[in-house]
């Protein structure tokens, strides 16, 4: 197993002396060790993350640059052992046997690599003295999971190797939460941590205590992922034990006519393979996992990558890994003279579905692949930014608030909480209590407001109006007023000179009982919004 | 007394025959494999069943919303559709207001917006039909009569149902219902002091078919939690010749009730 550490930074291209953080959907999930170092750690909101570390560099999370700049590691690799299993980007195996029968045992083997790969990721990261805290860790040991540990449990570069048959004995002082870390089958699994934190309440500490349990007992009460951290913890090897010889008709292909040079285009010619894959692989009860991509340049020119996934592969995750590889070989040293022309993806493992069934009537989980679906169609249509959902963002006004975000960069498949519904009454300086309106202008829609002899209403450095308003002029139109109340002034930043604002709203209802919400800065009033 | 009971039982007769063929027809509705997409309903919060025929959204129908507050309703009656983990999204609606419509309870994990379709709405709607089960159309969206005919089967066949707010000429298909908002007032502010606290509007729905004969409700929307509240329930209304509406209530007594604002 060889991991290589923030392999999202690393992709970034940054200075590990510097902080950043890498983000996606508003969440940290990279960090550099300075940035660690100043508190900012994986699964803070931006937010958090910029209170804690005001120079903290932030930087969109872009998977296909993870990819692109992973390459290399694997063709490091490849000179080493000819089957390399990449987990996703950063992470990545191969059967140690092989090579290490040539290179003279694992050890020296094991250390060959992680040389090897701390010259590709130094060259990446642009370090003199070697990649630093970037180096990647290289773990040996019988199973999957034991490797996945071994090579995270290291320090930078450091090479760990689990004698044969010693895993199990290797495994026992983990904690549980061990169970969940990236590459465990557990990880990908919804409930994985709920269960850990349930065995955690149930006195459960360390792996030894999960592994003296009874399969059977573990299995009547919390089913296959009972059963599955049962084995992990027992240092059984966790490729499940029921993989199937995969049938031949399995294979899919698709040829490109004429050959597309461009990532999106065989994307889009391999997400019907990859459907038509997944749900051949449904009809016979099984889930793939472990898939080979083979393609073919119309020069001849072919790249093969085995793609290893935590659980199995769904149509979503089939199609990243096409890109992943595109991107990998387009961008590469040895990227093809011609355009990709043909397509193939060859399941290498495949298991028994064991995996949540949907509800009888087509549950929830249904409803939600249909809309994620429809929209993403929406998103060919129009381009990735034109949908977007809900968000709740920080600041004193409605329209920070109220944030809406591409629905590029959030993930539907995952449980979403978007506004609290208690969060609803939560008071913040300068929030209005409810109703609230049902327009929030996106763009200020400017507007005079008047009193009754036709000045402009002004309202003063202490926050007082000067003068009663008695009707508002919006392009041309006159509206007389019924009713008002305020002013209510907001400030922000007042110990920034050049970002404070201060302005003060109105709630205003005009003769035809319509109800406004307007705005005043610097003498200039405008409509913030309406409770249509 | 034994001479009494045949009596009785001839007079029962057909109210029994009556009962029991309601049973018959639960029956068949319980026993009947299929379901078409026109006899499935979205259902709505309480507060606004009265105001619908079928006692919620056919799927597949179209409803326009119209007067002050139709933003508002649009978004109190798709709350529960989202809260019952159904889809909804808002075309070409760039401006609604999000705390609202959580104040209003909606999901909105379950919402999603597309802003500017611009000329390619048919093909957003078509697409959005394949996998939401409702949804908002702003007063901007245009589709073109010539596809309106198209876009009605369609979303019969996929069970979507549209509310467009304000609709335009060329908002697309005849809607199956339309629910104005005939009268607003705001509570709560007064001159110089107070804050808007909540709205009463009295709302009459009327279309085609069983939704022929208007209905009206009197509601708080919102009142003075952000939440749609009920004031009046209001029976079948009709239009009498001085202009007030008068209303039959269910004893059958006719009153007139006044206009709110």
């Amino acid at each position: 197993m060889v991991v290589c550490p923030h392999w999202s930074v690393v992709a970034a291209g940054v200075d590990p002396a510097e902080p950043l953080a890498v983000t996606a959907a508003n969440r940290v999930i990279d960090v550099t060790p300075a940035a660690q170092a100043r508190g900012v750690s994986v699964g803070h909101r931006q937010r958090e993350a910029q209170a804690r570390c005001p120079s903290l560099v932030i930087i969109d999370h872009d998977p296909a640059r993870d990819a692109r700049r992973f390459d290399p590691v694997v063709m490091a690799l490849e000179e080493l052992t000819p089957r390399v299993e990449i987990l996703r980007p950063g992470w990545c195996s191969f059967p140690a046997r092989g090579p290490s029968r040539y290179f003279g045992g694992d050890r020296p083997m094991a250390d060959l690599a992680a040389r090897r790969l701390a010259e590709v990721v130094a060259g990446l990261v642009g370090g003199i003295d070697g990649p630093g805290p970037f180096a990647p860790r290289v773990g040996v040991a019988d199973g999957h999971f034991a490797g996945v540990l071994a090579a995270g449990s290291g320090q930078p570069g450091a090479v760990t190797v689990i004698e044969g048959g010693g895993s199990a004995r290797f495994l026992e002082p983990f904690p549980l939460s061990a169970l969940c870390v990236t590459g465990s089958p557990l990880a990908g699994w919804d409930g994985g941590s709920e269960l850990v934190g349930v065995w955690e309440r149930l006195g459960l500490r360390t792996l030894a205590d999960v592994a003296a349990l009874r399969p059977a007992d573990l299995l009547a009460r919390f089913g296959t992922p009972g059963v599955v951290a049962h084995r992990l913890s027992s240092g059984i090897d966790d490729r499940p034990p029921d993989t199937r010889p995969v049938p031949p008709d399995l294979t899919l292909e698709a040829e490109l006519e004429p050959p597309a040079d461009r990532v999106d285009m065989v994307a889009f010619v391999a997400k019907p393979l990859a459907e038509q894959l997944v749900e051949r692989l449904a009809n016979n009860g099984l889930v793939c996992l472990c898939l080979a991509i083979e393609v073919v340049s119309d020069r001849g020119e072919h790249r093969t990558r085995v793609w290893r996934h935590e659980r199995h592969f769904t149509v979503a995750a089939v199609i990243d890994r096409v890109r992943w590889q595109l991107e990998g070989w387009f961008a590469s040293r040895q990227r093809p003279r011609g355009g990709a022309a043909l397509i193939r993806l060859v399941p290498e493992e495949v298991v028994a579905d064991s995996g949540r069934q949907l509800g009888f009537w087509g549950g929830r989980s249904d409803d939600d692949g249909r809309a994620a679906r429809a929209l993403a169609r929406v998103q060919g249509l129009l381009g990735p930014d034109a949908v977007t959902v809900p968000e709740r963002g920080g600041g004193r006004r409605l329209i920070d608030v109220e944030r809406r975000v591409s629905l590029s960069s959030v993930d539907l498949s995952q449980e979403r909480q978007v506004m609290a519904p208690d969060g609803v009454g939560d008071p913040w300086p300068g929030r209005l209590p409810p109703p609230s309106p049902a327009l929030v202008h996106a763009e200020r829609v400017p507007i005079e407001l008047c009193d009754r002899n036709g000045g402009a209403v002004v309202v003063n450095g202490r926050g007082e109006l000067q003068a009663e308003p008695a009707y508002m002029l919006q392009e041309g139109r006159r509206r007389r007023l019924r009713a008002w109340a305020g002013p209510w002034p907001v400030e922000e930043r007042w110990w920034d000179s050049r970002r404070r604002r201060r302005q003060a709203r109105l709630q205003v209802v005009d003769d035809d009982d319509v109800a406004y919400l307007v705005a005043v800065e610097g003498g200039a009033w405008w409509i913030e919004a309406t409770y249509r | 007394m034994a001479s009494a009971t045949p009596v009785e039982e001839s007079a029962d007769a057909p109210v029994r025959a009556g009962r029991s063929l309601e049973q018959l027809r639960g029956l068949v509705g319980a026993v009947s494999p299929l379901v078409m997409a026109h006899e499935r309903v979205i259902p709505v919060l309480d507060e606004l069943v009265p105001l619908l025929p079928e006692g919620g959204l056919r799927r597949g129908s179209t409803i326009a919303l119209r007067g002050d507050g139709a933003c508002s309703l649009a978004v109190a009656l798709a709350t529960r559709t989202s809260q019952m983990g159904g889809w909804v999204v808002g075309l070409g609606l760039p401006d609604l207001g999000l705390t609202a419509a959580l104040e209003a309870g909606a999901a909105l994990e379950r919402w999603a917006f597309v802003d500017h379709p611009g000329d390619r709405a048919v093909e957003v709607l078509n697409a959005l039909t394949a996998g939401v089960d409702l949804v908002i159309t702003g007063p901007r969206v245009t589709m073109g009569s010539a596809h309106a005919r198209r876009m009605t089967a369609r979303l019969r066949e996929r069970g979507t149902s549209v509310m467009g707010i304000d609709p335009g000429p060329g908002a697309g298909p005849r809607p199956d219902l339309t629910l104005e908002v005939t009268a607003s007032r705001w509570t709560g502010i007064e001159w110089g002091h107070g804050r808007l606290r909540a709205r009463r509007v009295e709302v009459v729905s009327s279309g085609r078919g069983a939704a022929a004969r208007p209905r009206r409700l009197s509601v708080w929307l919102p009142g003075p939690h952000g939440k749609i509240e009920v004031i009046e329930r209001v029976g079948f209304a009709t239009p009498s010749s001085s202009g007030s509406v008068e209303m039959v209530r269910d004893d059958g007594v006719l009153s007139p009730i006044r206009r709110a604002g």
